[in-house]
């Protein structure tokens, strides 16, 4: 799987914000993230950019994945943010 | 004092004794001095009496002396005699002068009193010969104020005006319904003034729960709506928060929304429309924030041509906040994010303030108050100036914890933004908010009192909207299942002045429902179809009686303009008299016309206008005179006594210029 997370250097650092399978195109630019294929993205993302994430390939896809529920770092793999609240619930 | 000597007779001539001599023998007797004579004596001496005078004496005098005083008259007495006279002669004009002043007094009072007879007869004969008489279209009170309908019949009529006027599009149909599944949650609406068109985003089961765009296009007479074709927008389903807005000068419709799919993300997507097929364009999905929101609203910078947003982050950190979106085409970009509120609860408004080139924004706080922030727009970027502060008393409001039920909307008219928003007692207010500085003056700060629109609470939040030719903004919500649309403006005095509430299913047609049948009016959404001069309304509608929700049905609202002709309305403005008998439909009834003095009514108030009731057929008495802005009421009469009405024709009254 593919992570995008916030770097260690963000105020929301280690946050995991999208996770996207291994065939999946990411291609972080330096002033968005685009999803899919260049020329047909599947969507764009405005606040990924490459000064404020980092795309982590190979991660195991934790239990119930949702963005914000989960930190991700090299050091640490997947922790629970004990902030986080469903949206949904 | 004179000396006076004895007689002698000497040689037989009578002489005086020389001096020193004295006669012999010679007896001398006493002089006494009588009334008004004082002196005497002996008159062996030199004896002498003199006059006695009052001091100040008046009348005799004594002029001289010695030997030469002499009495006489100072003349007092005859001057008095004269100055009598005088006053006598003055006394005796000024009684012939006053005699002829009551003499003109007595013609006066007669030709007054001859006057005001005829004054009288006048008034009592005016009424004479101003009568008509016109069948009834209506069952008609006496002593009601009258009008006449398209076929030239009289009905009562009701506190109306045509500037507030809102009326159905008249057509075959004036329901539209856009989908066919089920609705899952808001709808969006935007209108594109140079395609003319407008574009309906709303969710459909029947369509795999994708977001679906359509175009509605509304006819050139403003009567007959068409849809185009669905378009799906993204690729995931299940969205929620949807809301739209037209970008004029890129003539693009720009949709914001929530996706379920992925993590709650605020996801945003720029379309056009083909006005060849009326088919829609739609660009990529955008996701504007990574960051699950809850609600969102839009609106319209028309100076940086940018849209400024404004959304609730749902999960920590809990926020509201707001941004720029600079709309190319089919491409969007995002400026710097600004936090107005901390710990917001839902519900979160934005209205570009034109004349303070800045956005006011609201949201709710934990404890259910709203509270509102300005920001100027300096590039991309927003520059504080009034910080997050009450708009209304605090603890006041009952603003449901789970519903964004309360709308924003910037009235150009009068530069102030109308706040909408459920209150204790129960009831649907409005009250203006003013940008002032770094103070916004409201029911908080400036003490406005809101507005009572509705003595029950809305059960959505309403759909407002601004009608650019009539300078009104549109509400439309639902109260116990019945649809209400209705125009507002702000007056001078920062109370709201509301139109006729116009009330749906009635208005909509046999294509929907039978008329007064219930209905369930949810997530409604209005704009202004500038291009056709009508307020477009969309929402979901749901029949009670069978609970069959029915996707994205589109009803037309065309505000009636005041050139238009009456056709068969109770209106204001069709004020024909006062009727004067009570009669049944088809009969004959005999009307006062305006210009006469009508004798119906009773307990009058002398000086007092009078205008028709709002609900019922009598008359309503105000004691103001029109203001420069008719829009609420417009006088048929002014009491002269308390049973006398001078009936004045409304469509002569016309202060602020505007020809009916």
């Amino acid at each position: 799987m593919k992570a995008i997370c916030r770097p260690s250097n963000h105020k929301n650092k280690d946050i995991c914000l999208y996770l996207f399978s291994d065939e999946t195109q990411v291609d972080i630019q330096e002033g968005r993230m685009v999803v899919g294929h260049p020329l047909d993205p599947e969507f764009i993302v405005l606040d990924c950019t490459q000064s404020n994430a980092v795309l982590y390939e190979g991660v195991t896809s934790p239990s119930g994945w949702a963005g914000w529920k989960y930190k991700y770092s090299v050091e640490e793999s997947w922790v629970l943010n004990d902030e986080w609240e469903d949206p949904n619930a | 004092m004179v000396v006076q000597r004895p007689l002698v007779l000497i040689s037989g001539e009578f002489s005086e004794l020389p001096p020193g001599d004295t006669a012999e023998d010679i007896v001398v007797g006493n002089l006494t001095a009588g009334s008004g004579l004082t002196g005497g004596g002996s008159l062996s001496s030199n004896t002498s009496v003199s006059v006695a005078l009052a001091p100040a004496a008046s009348g005799l005098i004594l002029i001289g002396t010695g030997d030469s005083a002499k009495l006489g008259d100072d003349g007092a007495a005859e001057r008095l005699a004269d100055e009598a006279l005088s006053s006598g002669n003055f006394a005796l004009s000024e009684a012939t002068a006053a005699n002829a002043s009551g003499e003109a007094s007595v013609e006066i009072s007669t030709a007054a009193i001859a006057s005001g007879d005829a004054a009288i007869n006048i008034i009592n004969d005016l009424p004479e010969g101003q009568f008509l008489t016109v069948k009834a279209g209506t069952p008609i009170i006496s002593g009601s104020p009258v009008g006449v309908n398209a076929a030239a019949q009289a009905e009562t009529i009701r506190q109306e005006v045509d500037r507030f006027k809102i009326a159905q599009v008249q057509g075959d149909r004036d329901f539209y319904a856009l989908g066919s599944g089920l609705p899952n949650d808001e709808l969006g609406l935007a209108y594109l003034p140079t395609s003319n068109r407008a574009v309906a985003f709303f969710e459909d089961d029947q369509e795999g729960s994708y977001l679906i765009a359509k175009t509605i296009e509304v006819s050139n007479n403003g009567q007959t709506v068409s849809l185009g074709q669905s378009s799906r927008v993204g690729t995931t389903t299940n969205i929620l928060h949807v809301r739209a807005i037209g970008h004029p000068v890129e003539d693009r419709a720009v949709v914001l929304y929530v996706d379920t799919s992925n993590s709650n993300y605020l996801t945003a997507a720029s379309c056009s429309v083909n006005t060849s097929d009326n088919s829609v364009n739609v660009g990529s999905t955008v996701v504007l924030e990574s960051r699950a929101t809850g609600s969102t609203d839009l609106d319209y910078d028309p100076v940086t041509e940018q849209i400024v947003y404004g959304c609730e982050a749902v999960s920590y950190p809990y926020q509201g906040h707001i941004n720029l979106l600079t709309v190319s085409g089919a491409d969007l970009s995002i400026g710097h994010e600004q936090v107005f509120q901390p710990d917001t609860n839902q519900g979160v408004k934005v209205s570009y303030d034109i004349n303070k080139s800045g956005v006011l924004c609201v949201a709710r706080n934990d404890e259910s108050q709203p509270v509102a922030a300005f920001y100027t727009i300096s590039g991309v970027a927003f520059l504080p100036q009034a910080p997050a502060q009450s708009i209304l008393p605090t603890r006041q409001t009952n603003l449901e914890a789970t519903q964004a039920d309360f709308a924003l909307q910037y009235d150009f008219n009068t530069g102030k933004h109308l706040f909408v928003f459920e209150d204790q007692p129960v009831g649907t207010y409005a009250v203006p908010v003013i940008v002032s500085g770094t103070k916004l003056v409201s029911a908080f700060d400036g003490g406005f009192s809101p507005t009572t629109l509705f003595r029950s609470n809305s059960l959505d939040f309403p759909a407002v909207s601004y009608n650019q030719k009539l300078n009104t903004i549109t509400y439309a919500t639902e109260i116990t299942n019945s649809g209400y649309i209705q125009s507002l403006r702000i007056a001078d005095d920062n109370t709201v002045l509301g139109g006729c509430e116009y009330v749906y299913p009635e208005c909509v047609g046999s294509g929907w429902t039978a008329s007064g049948e219930d209905i369930d009016l949810q997530k409604a959404q209005s704009v202004y179809y500038s291009g056709q001069d009508c307020t477009l309304l969309a929402g979901y509608f749901q029949l009670t009686h069978t609970f069959t929700l029915n996707s994205g049905l589109a009803v037309v609202f065309k505000q009636e303009h005041p050139a238009i002709a009456p056709t068969n309305e109770y209106r204001q403005n069709n004020f024909l008299g006062i009727s004067q008998q009570t009669v049944s439909s088809g009969e004959d009834v005999v009307v006062r016309l305006t210009g006469s003095i009508d004798t119906t009514n009773a307990n009058l108030s002398g000086g007092i206008f009078y205008y028709p009731d709002t609900v019922s057929s009598g008359l309503t008495a105000i004691s103001t005179k029109p203001t420069n802005w008719s829009g609420e009421w417009q006088s048929i009469g002014m009491a002269v006594s308390s049973d006398k009405l001078s009936l004045v024709n409304p469509l002569s009254y016309n202060p602020n210029g505007i020809s009916y």
